[in-house]
């Protein structure tokens, strides 16, 4: 066998993944060559050097149960959890459970949704600037200052824009259902309008996206989303 | 110090220079598992995938069941893995929970998708591997990619013996998840669940959707890449000098 052979099977080697006669194949080279067996060494404690790592992460890592609770909840509140066993091929069976409850129900939950975004979004964390309490549907305002604040508003957005992706998404799934029993003129206004806005949205994720510590951006990005919640929120209902 | 001379070894830095200064080697030593070379066939595979004593397809049925402690069981058993999959991933402790939960919201949701005769972890790993890159391709501008979490090294060394090695730990870590990041998203996933998680090929495999060749290229070209990152800083250590990174 030759050296070069040897190093691109090292690792498998290594690792024990190879066939036995192939091991042996690899055994009997390393007893014959100083140079491949200071490769396999050297592979060695590199390795040693990562687990002892990876060891450390490990050891200071531990997972909270409430990463799990609220795991549950949200997969609980968003069907398919548990499917009976004939729907299990199903994929679409929680979107049309969710379009056979009472529309109250869905507008509920659609408010729910834009609570919870207000609240998530409304982060102060001051220093910089005054907030604009009329910039958003949402009265959110949001301030940076400093680092550990900049990454909190930084995570806040994203998990602002995330609600609104889902309401729009849920919005979206009604307002296709029924839209047979939509005048066909206002629809055809409503998807005009709704093209002007996702060109809207499309823009001001753009802008917020390449300039992430401007508060400004983040708030046209987020008025934009708001505003399409609202428009499909209104045919919807 | 026989750590040390390996390290050195690693590096390409010589035994003499090993044996004159500290080097920043980690104080945790495993041997290389060869038994418990993961998953795959392996026994230690059929271990990674029973909870508690009952197999992962009792698990799954009682989850699509609605059961919630099955959920808990699955989490129990996979929660500490997927979240340092991620970390190792991202470096970054705080994301790394939030994806953790996002990457169990996605599966407890999908539970029925899940393959009768697939392996849980490998199911789980690739949905964390979806959330996660989705998660860095969403933010890639964002200024949260530049920020390194230096959380973990310091609550690690706290109450260590010898604050000097545990700030040298701390620095080499630090200096380990930088370099992991400056990898490409192929690079960075083979070598975080080969050479960290210690997984087989095969299942990295189906968990990345690469082939077998792919990744022994990706791997050797992660590996050269963090060698070239982490050698002036272990050399600088040699020489009594402080790393620059």
């Amino acid at each position: 066998m030759s050296c070069t052979r040897f190093r691109k099977k090292i690792m498998e080697y290594h690792d024990g993944e190879l066939e036995a006669d192939q091991a042996s194949e690899l055994a009997a080279h390393l007893r014959e060559c100083a140079t491949c067996r200071s490769a396999l060494a050297s592979l060695k404690s590199e390795v040693r050097l990562y687990e002892a790592y990876a060891a450390e992460v490990e050891k200071a890592l531990d997972p909270s149960p409430e990463i799990c609770e609220r795991a549950i909840e949200r997969a609980a509140a968003q069907p398919p959890m548990s499917l009976p066993a004939d729907r299990s091929a199903d994929r679409t069976w929680g979107w049309r459970s969710f379009l056979q409850i009472q529309p109250w129900v869905r507008q509920a939950v659609a408010a729910v949704v834009l609570v919870a975004v207000s609240v998530t979004v409304t982060l102060l964390i001051v220093n910089r600037h005054e907030p604009d309490q009329n910039a958003l549907p949402s009265q959110a305002a949001i301030v940076y200052s400093g680092e550990n604040s900049l990454d909190a508003a930084l995570r806040s957005i994203q998990r602002a824009e995330q609600e609104y992706l889902d309401a729009i998404r849920v919005l979206s799934a009604i307002v296709e259902k029924e839209k047979a029993t939509i005048d066909p003129t206002m629809l055809a206004e409503f998807q005009r309008n709704l093209r002007v806005l996702d060109a809207r949205i499309e823009a001001a994720r753009g802008a917020y996206y390449a300039h992430p510590s401007d508060p400004e951006l983040a708030f046209d990005m987020l008025a934009a989303y708001s505003r399409k919640v609202e428009m499909l929120q209104d045919l919807a209902s | 110090m026989h750590q040390q001379r390996e390290a050195a070894q690693t590096f390409g830095v010589s035994d003499d220079l090993c044996m004159e200064s500290a080097l920043p080697v980690p104080a945790v030593s495993r041997p290389c598992r060869r038994e418990d070379a993961e998953l795959s066939g392996t026994p230690a595979a059929e271990r990674l995938d029973s909870l508690s004593g009952e197999s992962a397809a009792d698990v799954v049925s009682r989850a699509r069941a609605g059961d919630p402690e099955a959920f808990r069981a699955i989490f129990q058993r996979y929660g500490k893995p997927i979240l340092v999959f991620i970390f190792h991933l991202l470096g970054d402790r705080s994301r790394a929970e939030e994806l953790t939960q996002e990457a169990f919201f996605r599966a407890f949701r999908g539970i029925d998708r899940f393959q009768e005769g697939s392996r849980l972890s490998t199911w789980l790993f690739g949905i964390a591997r979806n959330v996660t890159w989705e998660a860095i391709r969403s933010r890639r501008r964002s200024l949260r990619e530049v920020v390194l979490d230096n959380s973990v090294s310091h609550t690690l060394h706290d109450e260590r013996a010898n604050p000097g090695e545990d700030f040298l730990m701390a620095e080499l870590e630090l200096a380990i998840r930088r370099s992991l990041r400056g990898l490409s998203e192929d690079q960075r996933i083979v070598f975080v669940l080969k050479m960290l998680n210690r997984m087989q090929y095969r299942q990295i495999s189906q968990i990345t959707g690469s082939s077998i060749g792919k990744l022994k290229t990706d791997l050797r070209r992660a590996r050269l890449q963090m060698r070239r990152k982490l050698q002036p800083y272990v050399a600088s250590r040699v020489s009594g000098k402080r790393g620059e990174l």
